[in-house]
């Protein structure tokens, strides 16, 4: 039943590309776009749904005549789980794009966007079905190249041209590590069944590295999150939801799937590796997000902070199964997949926030707004309660996956003892301490500069908040606030899909950890519903305290200074100067400034730009040395065909030199 | 009991900080329950809000007393548990004094003022500083004491081990390093004066007034209560065992501690804000030192 709701939502998204492809009325051509996404997001729910009810993996075969192909369709547990995150956002997101393209739908058609569309969301769906290697890698380029299309809506524009070639290079990069992956996986194998896959034991270290790149290229982590920061601001920002919030998932998936293919003993050095690279991805994707002063760029570069809580906690995982920890393994495993659900709904919540208000202002520079809140009042709130919870702050989802996060640590270092153990957990917790008030002051910089204060320039807004503007964010909103608080009502799902992929849990240390997870998460939920409970209070009180009170309004208090302009406000990069001066060795920002006049000051400027740090110390010498190396090379093309048929002469004689005595 | 403790104690604690500070300057000093009659002055008057202000601004001084008040239900007494105590408790209530900052610091950013604004980011510099000390001090201490939960932290620090005991001291003086950071307290940050371009805490709240005013100022003096009280937890772990002398116990290393703190406050000059991050560095190394010394 799961996978027959799931073939009809392809069969849907099949019966509107048709649709779409001849029909030649824009405004209808619009509304069928966003209607198949819906309905086959509401198929893809019901799918999922059924087989987390039904409490049994769901799975069709078909054999396949393409070379270690089958068409192998199975849901189990983590499938379903990361189904639902996709049905919801998915859905959602088709919503706000009948809103965000609305002027636009009269001007060009938007077939194109919503055949790309159906393409990314159905590719997603089947990369998370796929049980089958080559199905799987199929399925991963489909979803890989209409992203790449959805990131080109814009084509037109060259910086968009540029972001989409980084992507399109960073993804198949990607693509590559994997099918040397599957390669290895299956070399002994007739078809790429993943339940057929196990690791051979000398290259088990090397598949687990592939995976790293070619899974952690999609995830975002770093080294290889370039084409983050570069195509969320360039893609419309309902992709860049979609993007953020399903996609970037998919790497998180496939490790997880490479993991529970897993027999035997795990070496120590993976669960470290994974900490290492995810600890280094989160507190320097803070670090560049307080830098940032473009929007969209700073999501994306909170997004790769959140992979890093996401990788952190599979990295605990791993150590802990290695070091034989079961218990914060298991909360670690946990701590992961919540995050991934948390993050995914708050962050395209973000971004669709963000669309809005590139949608009012046309600009993403977040130097020239401010005071938002009064023209767009709605987005406002909602883009309030979603930095609120992806700052990880309770009542909201974002804690919780950090919550148990730090459970997991803790149980690791109390039950392990060893010095390792301790480096381990010392790191963590360094590491989720900086992301966690970085994250709250760059999340607090992004909403205060944006929505609160005064405009920094004069912008005229024009925006009427409709419907398909706010109904997406208030039940994302929503979603985020009664998930926090009823963390608990969700744990037996995630927890479900954690034990059922994880390879070697012991029975009663999966019973230990319910219990762990019954006793905090109930709590915690429980404080939430205190905390709301007392804001209400208290607000109430208020409301009685000033019934009769004076209650007047007067500019802010500048000192006495009786002209204050909005200039004066405090700007988005002074905001966090404070911190990056103290990380100004590492991150390197660059500085101008201009003074002109000596003794009186005159027009003076400052401003501070930040490079990426892995692009700036990696990729550029990397790239600049390669083209070192191909710029000589290129002496040898002479462009005249005499010295081409010298070059295979000499090449002929060369072989024959070599090969003068083998020769029978 | 804690929770009516803090409701009802807190502004005293001030109070002695203040009374401590005039001793060494002097002075006679204000009365011990200034506070109070702050408080109340400022819950009888009318508001002003400013015109660029939103929502925003009128919830901080809600969302602060529901923080604060939240936190009160995980904070024990120490050696007895707290009303909602679980594994992790005390990770949920350092997330909860950031839900306390992140409604303080956009309130502040709410006013458009230029030196709210300042506050505001500093703030953030100093939390951001003082968070990783935090955190590493309470891993010490649960690693060492092999406790999961404020309770079981608090109630007997010197279980830790004979050769351990060292790391106590540090993390004590970490901690203390903390809370005056938090707190906004010299050397950090001087809570007395009136000269906003020095200002931290103070000059986040100046556009607040009447019972907002009222509202913000008693959660920052409950938000020192319950560092306090997890510092004298940790650094005077004198228990009886029979209740009401460990709540007398308690209150006497309260004083104390607001004693110290008017010590420090007497004999220290606030530090420019560019030495901010060596005096708090100092508490991160202190809290790694404890760490290695748990381990060793």
């Amino acid at each position: 039943m799961g996978i027959l709701l799931l073939v009809g939502s392809w069969i849907l998204l099949g019966i509107g590309t048709l649709f779409l492809w001849f029909l030649r009325n824009k405004k209808v051509t619009h509304l069928i776009g966003t209607v198949t996404v819906f309905l086959s997001s509401l198929f893809i729910f019901g799918g999922s749904l059924w087989v987390l009810i039904q409490g049994s993996p769901d799975e069709y075969y078909l054999p396949w005549n393409i070379p270690f192909g089958s068409i192998y369709l199975r849901i189990d547990f983590l499938s379903a789980l990361f189904l639902l995150l996709l049905a919801v956002i998915g859905g959602l997101v088709a919503l706000y794009s009948y809103g965000y393209f609305f002027e636009e739908r009269t001007q060009r058609s938007l077939s194109r966007y919503w055949i790309f569309y159906f393409g990314l969301f159905g590719g997603i769906s089947l990369v998370f079905t796929a049980y089958n290697g080559v199905f799987f890698l199929l399925a991963w380029e489909g979803m890989s190249i209409t992203s790449f299309f959805l990131v080109l809506h814009e084509f037109t524009n060259k910086e968009v041209r540029k972001a989409g070639w980084i992507y399109l290079m960073a993804t198949h990069g990607g693509t590559a590590f994997l099918l040397v992956l599957f390669g290895i996986l299956g070399s002994d194998l007739e078809v790429w069944d993943f339940n057929m896959f196990q690791y051979p034991a000398m290259l088990a270290t090397p598949i687990f590295l592939l995976a790293c790149i070619g899974f952690g290229t999609k995830a975002g982590f770093m080294p290889f999150h370039v084409w983050l920061p570069e195509a969320h601001p360039a893609a419309p920002s309902p992709v860049s939801a979609l993007m953020s919030g399903v996609m970037i998932k998919t790497g998180i998936y496939g490790l997880i799937r490479v993991i529970s293919w897993l027999e035997g003993d795990i070496p120590l050095s993976w669960g470290i590796l994974c900490i290492g690279l995810s600890s280094v991805t989160g507190v320097l994707g803070v670090l560049h997000a307080l830098g940032k002063k473009d929007l969209k760029e700073i999501l994306a570069y909170s997004s790769i902070e959140n992979m890093g809580i996401i990788g952190m906690g599979l990295g605990i995982g791993l150590y802990g199964l290695s070091r034989s920890l079961g218990i914060g393994a298991l909360l670690g495993f946990t701590a992961a997949l919540f995050h991934v659900l948390h993050h995914g709904l708050l962050k395209s919540s973000l971004f669709l926030a963000s669309g809005t208000v590139l949608h009012a202002t046309h600009t993403r520079n977040i130097e020239e707004l401010g005071g938002l809140w009064k023209k767009v009042p709605k987005t406002g709130t909602l883009f309030g309660l979603s930095s609120f919870g992806i700052a990880g702050l309770p009542p909201m989802s974002g804690f919780v996956g950090e919550f148990l996060l730090f459970l997991a640590v803790l149980s690791l270092s109390i039950q392990g003892k060893t010095i390792v153990d301790i480096l381990i957990a010392l790191i963590v917790l360094i590491s989720l301490a900086v992301i966690g008030v970085g994250s709250v002051a760059c999340f607090t910089r992004l909403f205060g500069v944006v929505f609160l204060g005064e405009p920094r320039k004069e912008k005229t807004v024009h925006l009427v908040e409709g419907w398909t503007w706010t109904i997406p964010l208030y039940l994302l909103g929503g979603m985020n606030l009664v998930l926090g608080i009823g963390s608990i009502g969700l744990a037996p799902l995630v927890f479900g899909a954690v034990v059922s992929t994880v390879p070697g849990i012991a029975y009663q240390t999966a019973l230990d950890t319910v219990t762990i997870l019954q006793q905090t998460l109930f709590p915690l939920g429980v404080l939430g519903l205190l905390f709301l409970s007392l804001t209400i209070l208290f607000s109430r009180i208020w409301n009685w305290i000033l019934k009769n009170r004076s209650v007047e309004t007067s500019p802010t208090w500048d000192c006495g200074y009786t002209r204050p302009t909005s200039r004066m406000q405090y700007t988005a990069s002074s905001f966090t100067y404070p911190i990056l001066r103290v990380f100004r060795r590492v991150l390197h920002p660059a500085e101008s400034f201009q003074w002109e006049g000596n003794l009186f000051p005159r027009a003076a400027s400052y401003t501070t730009t930040l490079h990426d740090l892995i692009l700036r110390i990696l990729y550029r010498p990397l790239v600049r040395t390669i083209t070192r190396i191909a710029r000589r090379i290129h002496a040898l093309q002479e462009g005249k065909n005499q010295v081409y048929i010298l070059y295979i002469a000499l090449t002929l004689i060369l072989l024959m030199v070599i090969f003068l005595g083998e020769v029978p | 009991m804690s929770l009516l403790l803090a409701l009802i104690l807190s502004p005293l604690f001030l109070g002695i900080i203040v009374r401590t500070k005039a001793f060494f300057a002097g002075r006679k000093g204000q009365p011990l329950l200034q506070f109070y009659y702050d408080l109340v002055k400022l819950l009888r008057k009318g508001v002003v809000y400013s015109s660029s202000t939103t929502l925003v601004f009128r919830l901080s001084p809600w969302l602060a007393l529901a923080t604060v008040g939240t936190a009160l239900f995980i904070l024990p007494l120490p050696g007895y548990s707290g009303w909602i105590s679980f594994p992790g408790d005390f990770f949920v209530l350092f997330s909860l004094l950031g839900v306390l900052r992140f409604s303080l610091v956009c309130s502040a950013l709410d006013t458009g003022s230029s030196f709210e604004g300042m506050g505001a980011s500093r703030e953030m510099f100093i939390s951001f500083l003082a968070e990783p000390a935090l955190l590493l001090s309470f891993l010490v201490l649960a690693f060492g004491l092999e406790g999961y939960t404020l309770k079981e932290i608090l109630s007997h620090p010197f279980s830790i081990g004979a050769g351990r005991t060292v790391a106590l001291y540090f993390i004590s003086v970490s901690l203390l390093i903390v809370l005056l950071a938090e707190n906004s307290r010299i050397p950090f940050d001087d809570p007395n004066t009136h000269l906003e371009l020095t200002m931290i805490h103070e000059v986040m709240v100046l556009d607040h007034s009447g019972p907002d005013l009222a509202g913000i100022l008693y959660s920052s003096a409950l938000k020192l209560w319950i560092l306090g009280s997890l510092w004298v937890g940790i650094s005077i772990p004198v228990r009886w065992g029979i209740f009401y002398i460990d709540v007398l116990v308690f209150l006497g290393s309260m004083g104390l501690l607001a004693v110290i703190i008017g010590i420090i406050e007497s004999i220290l000059a606030r530090v420019r804000m560019i030495r901010v991050s060596h005096a708090l560095s100092l508490a991160t190394v202190l809290a790694g030192l404890a760490l290695l010394w748990t381990i060793g």
